[in-house]
């Protein structure tokens, strides 16, 4: 379709456009017109339910036996983890600044025992991989336990199971996260500090590994001493001179 | 604590809040129409237990997906049918429809599903509006409610349905667009 749609051509599609039966161009001028034609938008609803009263004509089958007892087995399996990741929330929730590098210390620790996890099986390696966590986990440790200032990074909309916590120390800081998605090679998760008047600053690139809470240190760039928040966005690989991409952490310092 | 009293849109609500309880009251209720709707269009039965399960978990795991503007029932019958669309695409090759289904063998599974309490007033409601359903089906001329089941059941585009059914794509048009139509009347009219 080149023309524009007239109201009489959407009405005929509705029932095409229900069941998927239009072109990914088509079904886009549809979404575009019921946009500005809002009273359509009944119709619209009202063919989708009676469409959806197909499934009443279905012959009966029985259900599986077990099926209910399976799908509840991998909730509760679900919300155990869950409850786990939110013990971990409330930790991160406390208020001062050591209560908070004590939880944080917990999951720096996991996120160390997931890398050393994934050391296993490579025996040659190991011990110099090793060497370079303890080194790492040393001076992550040593920036933490020095933390004076944290910032709770909750996940915003774009990454809502997101979350993550900034803690400074002088002209270092530490940067704990969970939760958030592998990029494509083409993109990277890039940390901001935000002034409180001015462009946000640059503060390096994230390396994120799919479900595995991440830790880093970074230098507080000569720009940011004093920002007034921290946020995380997506970026072209390689990292932006401004954020361009949505923003997946945001918070405000305290 | 009972959950009977809730509205599907409700139990949503607390299922977004992590309550299994929630998603336990939707099965019970709904499980059933999404099972036949499953294995009318997927025809096999470990492949529709698998897209059973995987319904249910995306209710479970993606029900802040649901916007409101239309009711859960449609929502979840959507899901359910897209996902087994899907799976019928993978398939090679159809096999034989596996399931028969009998009017002897639908009253005894009405009767032998297992049920909480005050669940069953619900149950036998939908079971109600299933034979409204049914025979507003049936006051549908068969050319325009095959048209129909061919695309909601089958998948089906109207080219593929004029090709298998050797008619012009114009009349198929028509023919879909006047069943649904009739159909949404008659459904309204007996809502009133």
């Amino acid at each position: 379709m080149s023309e524009e749609l007239t109201y009489e051509q959407v009405v005929e599609q509705v029932s095409d456009y229900v069941l998927g039966d239009l072109e990914p161009e088509e079904m886009m001028e549809m979404d575009a017109y019921f946009q500005k034609q809002r009273t359509l938008l009944a119709l619209l609803r009202e063919t989708e339910e009676t469409l959806a009263q197909f499934a009443h004509s279905a012959p009966d089958v029985p259900l599986p036996r077990d099926a209910k007892e399976r799908l509840m087995m991998r909730v509760h399996a679900d919300q155990k983890q869950g409850a786990r990741r939110a013990m971990s929330r409330l930790h991160l929730t406390t208020k001062t600044v050591w209560q908070m590098g004590a939880a944080a210390a917990a999951i720096l620790l996991m996120a160390l025992s997931f890398y050393t996890s994934q050391l296993q099986g490579q025996v040659a390696q190991l011990q110099l991989e090793r060497d370079m966590l303890q080194r790492v986990r040393q001076e992550q440790l040593r920036v933490l336990a020095g933390a004076r200032q944290a910032v709770i990074l909750p996940g915003t909309e774009a990454a809502p199971a997101a979350y993550g916590t900034f803690y400074r120390n002088g002209q270092e800081a530490l940067i704990l996260f969970e939760g958030l998605a592998a990029l494509p090679d083409d993109q990277s998760y890039q940390l901001w500090l935000i002034p409180a008047e001015g462009d946000p600053v640059p503060a390096g690139l994230l390396t994120v590994k799919e479900g595995a809470p991440g830790v880093q240190t970074i230098s507080i760039p000569v720009g940011a001493q004093d920002f007034a928040a921290v946020g995380v966005s997506v970026e072209p690989a390689g990292g932006s001179p401004a954020p361009t991409g949505p923003i997946v952490l945001l918070g405000k310092s305290g | 604590m009972s959950y009977t009293h809730y509205s599907d849109e409700e139990l949503l609500q607390l299922i977004i809040e992590r309550d299994d309880k929630a998603l336990e009251t939707l099965y019970h209720r709904h499980a059933q129409v999404v099972y036949n709707l499953i294995a009318r269009i997927v025809q096999e039965p470990t492949l529709a237990d698998e897209v059973l399960q995987d319904t249910f978990w995306q209710l479970w795991t993606k029900a802040e997906a649901y916007r409101g503007d239309g009711t859960v029932t449609a929502w979840l019958y959507r899901i359910a049918r897209n996902k087994s669309l899907d799976q019928l695409r993978r398939q090679q090759a159809r096999p034989q429809p596996a399931y028969a289904a009998t009017q002897e063998a639908e009253e005894a599974l009405w009767t032998t599903i297992s049920t909480p309490d005050g669940e069953v007033e619900r149950i036998a409601e939908r079971r109600w509006e299933r034979q409204q359903v049914r025979q507003a089906l049936g006051t549908i001329p068969d050319e325009q409610r095959l048209c129909l089941e061919l695309a909601y059941f089958e998948g089906m585009s109207q080219n593929q349905i004029a090709l298998h059914t050797n008619t012009p794509l114009g009349t198929i048009k028509t023919r879909m667009r006047m069943g649904l139509q009739k159909l949404r009347h008659i459904l309204h009219a007996v809502s009133q």
